[in-house]
């Protein structure tokens, strides 16, 4: 079973070191492609992909290099970029920002052409981020899902083997979450302005029914599902959660699942890569299982990852070459295990990989039990999905429902009103 | 931040008087004017054309990486009819005079103390100025993970202190949110009041204090006939800059809260960053920075009068 | 009468305890996660400030073995070093022409260096990305070498004019009388005597320069171009994952050198603040 060890984990970082610094020096003169990608929390990512990269760059006889930015600088460098029409040739567009930064994207459906060709089709919700007016924007490459991440000890004390956990309703889940909570380990999903937020709370409202805009981007968030969603929330699942979660960050839940506070979180598999990185004594009780089952569906939230192509980069050329090497499946299939299988791939068949299949763990994350969507699905993928994320909208509706603050007819009109404006309606 | 108040001082001199006459004037000033255009000319480039453009940018519906196109005063009129800017604006202005009130009480206490402290001070001195001196962006993230539960320092000192019976909740009650915000940027600036107000202390001739011992002023008296009257113009200054910098703070409430729970802790500049750069809506953005604008005139205005009076007894 | 003088002293100190022990609690507690190991950090049963499982240096070493750390830290320097001095150099320069040489406009100038001190950098730094991108500075930190001047030149120029302003004109007057010129005068007169208030201003703005987050956060992307600051947040707090062992390790290691400064010079910061603050 070839789990990333400890020493491998060294081997990588001891080339992170030197190749953060090298620029590939043979090829002086020539061209140099830049990429910009998120600071990768596995520390055997970045040095896998520079040295993918440098192997392509070789290959090439050009120069090439990837600078690290921390997941939340992404959209301002992204702005600054566009704004002063200069920056890396390749760079990440993840979630909307393919759309909204449309306009000074180089269209690259021929790069997606070949990849669909090759290794296709492309799953969702590929497409749905990256295509718009009759083009592609950004080459959709890899996401990351939110599962639930649970401690089992903590289950089996109530009597809940893992695949029970993996089988439950968010009526069952809040059931149990208040014997969790008298035992002193409850569940907690953040009900916060934070991205785990909105990535926990907006499948919930999916599996309700719930949405908050329809295709074309028409505001219809004041339904009866949604409603009922609030009303769950309010009544059976905040209150068996710590009231802390109304102030949780995205790293809250982590550390309350690492310390062994909360039983059940949803989360991208950080929580359970942290502690087999740093050899934490939870890691044997950690496990994964897909979210609950709403009455109209099972839904899972999604971060996606695309490559764009600034349309003012001179080595256009290079770069989509560049992009068609790093999604390819040799160079796909490191990438997942560099990555602790964190990065499932958009092409179906780099998606299948065997790497999930070894860690029991990963089990139910590749490939997933639920529909997996990203927030402010169905509407269209721009600025209004995006302006809402960014605003907390969703959780903030949930928020003022659960604390009192307002009424749960009045949380949603206001919500409805956030929205409308949000997406220019109103 | 820069404390330049005119307390009666020694008369100058002749400053005027050796005024050279004509041609020599002239070469003087040429001299005068390249000496001050370096600073002129970056302050120019970039200050005040950024400046100018970001009020151009704020009459304008400009996205991240789009044109704008003008819209007048839309965007004000939006952010004065919206929810959350107004409960920005309502933050911004506790958390200023909150903190600088805090700051201005415990300032004076320091002060107090360090020119009373008879061996040790520069030492103590020293170690007090430690928050000012640290970088704001390292020493907030010290202060997160002080706030955080369950790991929180804080709590754990405050409950087995005693003083608590179960832990705060730092970062997720709006409350306590607003007071831990508070408490990092009193923290902050503390040692900068102390500072400049212990330096106004040491300038108070020894002669006022013993004059009023001999009338057998007590320490309160002296406090307060004395004191705290000579400190008034090194005060206002102090307060004002403080006011400044404070209503326009930004990695303080960025890295402990975003602006939460539910919008409580806002500021101005956390807010234009969200909407401006996070959101892309870089018109309304640079909107929202431009309602600091009216405090800062109000600040200038306030100092420069402050500055001005304490020349005319020079 | 000496009893009571020396309850008074006691009680100084106990009065001061609370705010000493306020100002370093933080940094006692980024000591102790420093060389706590993870498994401890952890534990919430562990009583915080102390180490019961053994100090460990694995977070310095993934600091500095691991990530860019003493890249940035030269970087830091660098910009540090060049942004102030040159930011002195400008500020010596007006603030003493403003003063002495009053030159017609000269208040004018005075005020609109008063004014554009108050200007945030929050309000400044897209306007300003565009500025950089025009000449070609983004993603290196020359860009902030160019910058960081905005915040540093107009505090100094206003510090020093109620510097030079204390100072007394006879010493040039009587220079100048034989024969120096003004700038000679400036260098060879005054600023000698005027070394306090400079050296004040130039730890302001070494500080100033040492912790600045905004502008690096929008001027800089690659990772060799960091400064402490932003490298230690970006690449210490990965999505939503921290190094909270390393980044304490990292927080206490950038504050060093402006501790070491604070420290040789303060007897100068104060003298020179007093100065500026009594006499301006």
């Amino acid at each position: 079973m070839r789990v990333v060890t400890r020493r491998d984990l060294l081997r990588y970082a001891g080339a992170a070191a030197a190749s953060f610094v090298v620029r590939s020096s043979e090829a002086a003169g020539a061209p140099t492609v830049t990429m910009l990608y998120w600071n990768h929390f596995v520390p055997s990512f970045i040095p896998l992909l520079n040295r993918q990269v440098e192997q392509w760059a070789r290959s090439r006889g050009v120069n090439a290099r990837v600078d690290y930015i921390s997941l939340p600088d992404m959209p301002a460098r992204l702005a600054a970029e566009a704004q002063a029409r200069t920056g890396h040739d390749i760079i990440q567009l993840s979630q909307w920002n393919a759309q909204l930064f449309r306009q000074e994207l180089l269209p690259v459906d021929d790069v997606v052409a070949d990849l669909d060709k090759q290794w296709g089709p492309f799953r969702e919700p590929g497409r749905y981020l990256s295509f718009a007016e009759g083009h592609w924007y950004a080459v959709p490459w890899h996401f990351w899902s939110d599962t639930a991440t649970i401690n089992t000890s903590y289950w089996r004390q109530i009597g809940y083997a893992t695949d029970n956990v993996a089988a439950l309703g968010w009526e069952e889940l809040a059931a149990a979450g208040a014997r969790l909570r008298d035992a002193g380990h409850p569940v907690g999903v953040a009900v916060s302005q934070t991205g785990d937020a909105n990535d926990g709370l907006y499948p919930l409202l999916w599996s309700f029914g719930g949405r908050t805009v329809d295709e074309r981007g028409e505001v219809v968030i004041d339904s009866r599902e949604t409603a009922d969603s609030i009303e769950f929330v309010k009544t059976k699942l905040f209150p068996v959660m710590p009231r802390e979660v109304l102030g949780w960050n995205d790293a809250s839940n982590n550390q309350e699942m690492l310390s062994g506070v909360i039983s059940w979180t949803p989360n991208p598999p950080s929580i359970w890569a942290v502690a087999h990185l740093r050899s934490l004594p939870i890691e044997r009780d950690l496990d994964q299982v897909p979210m609950p089952r709403g009455p109209k569906g099972r839904f899972r939230s999604a971060y996606g990852v695309g490559l764009g192509i600034w349309r003012f980069s001179p080595r256009a050329q290079l770069a989509k070459d560049l992009v068609r090497y790093l999604l390819a499946k040799p160079q796909s299939d490191q990438q997942v295990e560099a990555s602790l299988g964190y990065n499932e791939p958009f092409l179906a068949q780099c998606a299948a990989n065997p790497f999930w299949k070894r860690l029991p763990v990963f089990r139910y994350y590749e490939p997933p039990k639920e529909t997996v969507r990203v927030p402010g699905w169905p509407g269209p993928a721009s600025k209004g999905a995006a302006l809402t994320y960014n605003l907390f909208t969703l959780p903030l509706m949930y928020a003022k429902a659960v604390t009192g603050q307002m009424t749960t007819s009045q949380a949603i009109k206001w919500a409805e009103g956030e929205l409308k404006k949000a997406y220019g309606k109103g | 931040m820069g404390p330049h108040v005119r307390v009666p001082a020694p008369a100058l001199g002749a400053a005027v008087a050796a005024v050279p006459a004509g041609r020599l004037r002239r070469a003087e000033a040429r001299l005068g004017y390249m000496m001050v255009a370096p600073a002129v000319v970056l302050l120019a480039l970039l200050i005040a054309y950024p400046f100018l453009m970001s009020l151009y940018m704020s009459l304008t519906d400009q996205h991240v990486g789009t044109p704008g196109r003008f819209v007048g005063l839309a965007n004000f009129g939006y952010l004065l009819r919206d929810d959350v800017f107004r409960q920005t604006a309502l933050n911004s202005i506790l958390y200023t005079v909150v903190a600088v009130a805090a700051k201005t009480v415990l300032g004076i206490v320091l002060a107090l103390l360090l020119y009373a402290v008879p061996w040790g001070g520069r030492f103590i001195r020293a170690v007090i100025l430690l928050p000012w001196v640290i970088p704001t962006a390292l020493s907030t993230l010290a202060w997160w993970w002080m706030y955080t539960p369950p790991y929180s320092v804080v709590n754990w000192l405050l409950v087995h202190g005693g003083v608590v019976r179960g832990p705060v909740p730092w970062l997720s009650d709006p409350l306590w949110a607003r007071v831990a915000i508070i408490l990092v940027n009193v923290w902050r600036g503390l040692p900068f009041y102390a500072i400049t107000i212990l330096a106004g202390l040491v300038a108070i001739p020894r002669e006022l204090f013993e004059a009023a011992e001999a009338d057998g002023a007590g320490p309160g008296v002296q406090f307060w006939a004395i004191i705290l009257p000579l400190l008034r113009p090194i005060l206002s200054i102090v307060v004002l800059y403080s006011v400044v910098f404070t209503i326009a703070d930004f990695e303080i409430v960025f890295i402990l809260t975003r602006g939460g729970p539910l919008n409580m802790t806002h500021l101005f500049s956390t807010l234009a960053f969200q909407v401006g750069l996070v959101s892309t809506y870089i018109g309304r953005g640079a909107a929202i920075t431009l309602f600091i604008f009216p405090v800062l005139a109000v600040a200038s205005f306030l100092i420069l009068r402050i500055v001005r009076a304490g020349e005319e007894y020079a | 009468m000496r009893k009571r003088r020396r309850r008074v002293r006691v009680l100084v100190y106990v009065g001061l305890l609370p705010f000493v022990l306020f100002a370093v609690l933080p940094f006692y507690w980024m000591a102790v996660t420093s060389v706590k190991t993870d498994a401890e950090t952890y534990d919430l049963r562990a009583v915080p400030f102390v180490i019961r499982h053994g100090v460990t240096w694995a977070h310095y070493a993934f600091l500095v073995q691991q990530t860019p750390f003493l890249l940035w830290y030269r970087n830091t320097v660098i910009v540090s070093l060049l942004a102030t001095l040159g930011s002195a150099t400008v500020a010596v320069l007006a603030a003493y022409s403003i003063v002495r040489i009053r030159f017609p406009g000269s208040d004018p100038v005075a005020l609109g260096t008063f004014l554009t001190y108050l200007v945030p950098p929050t309000l400044l730094f897209v306007p300003l990305s565009e500025v950089v991108g025009r000449l070609h500075l983004i993603d290196s930190y020359w860009a902030l070498v160019l910058t960081y001047p905005t915040f540093i030149v107009p505090l100094c120029t206003w510090l020093l004019i109620g510097y030079f302003r204390s100072i007394p004109t006879e010493l040039e007057d009587s220079a100048l009388v034989d024969g120096a010129t003004r700038l000679g005068a400036l260098v060879r007169i005054v600023l000698p005597v005027a070394v306090p208030g400079v050296l004040t201003t130039v730890l302001l703005g070494f500080t100033l320069s040492w912790g600045n987050l905004i502008y690096p956060l929008a001027f800089t992307a690659s990772t060799p171009q960091k400064v402490l600051t932003v490298g230690l947040l970006t690449e210490l707090v990965r999505g939503d994952v921290f190094y909270w062992g390393s980044l304490m390790a990292g927080a206490l290691l950038a504050s060093v050198p402006v501790v070491v400064a604070y420290s040789f010079f303060t007897s100068y910061f104060v003298s020179g603040w007093t100065a500026g603050a009594t006499k301006g």
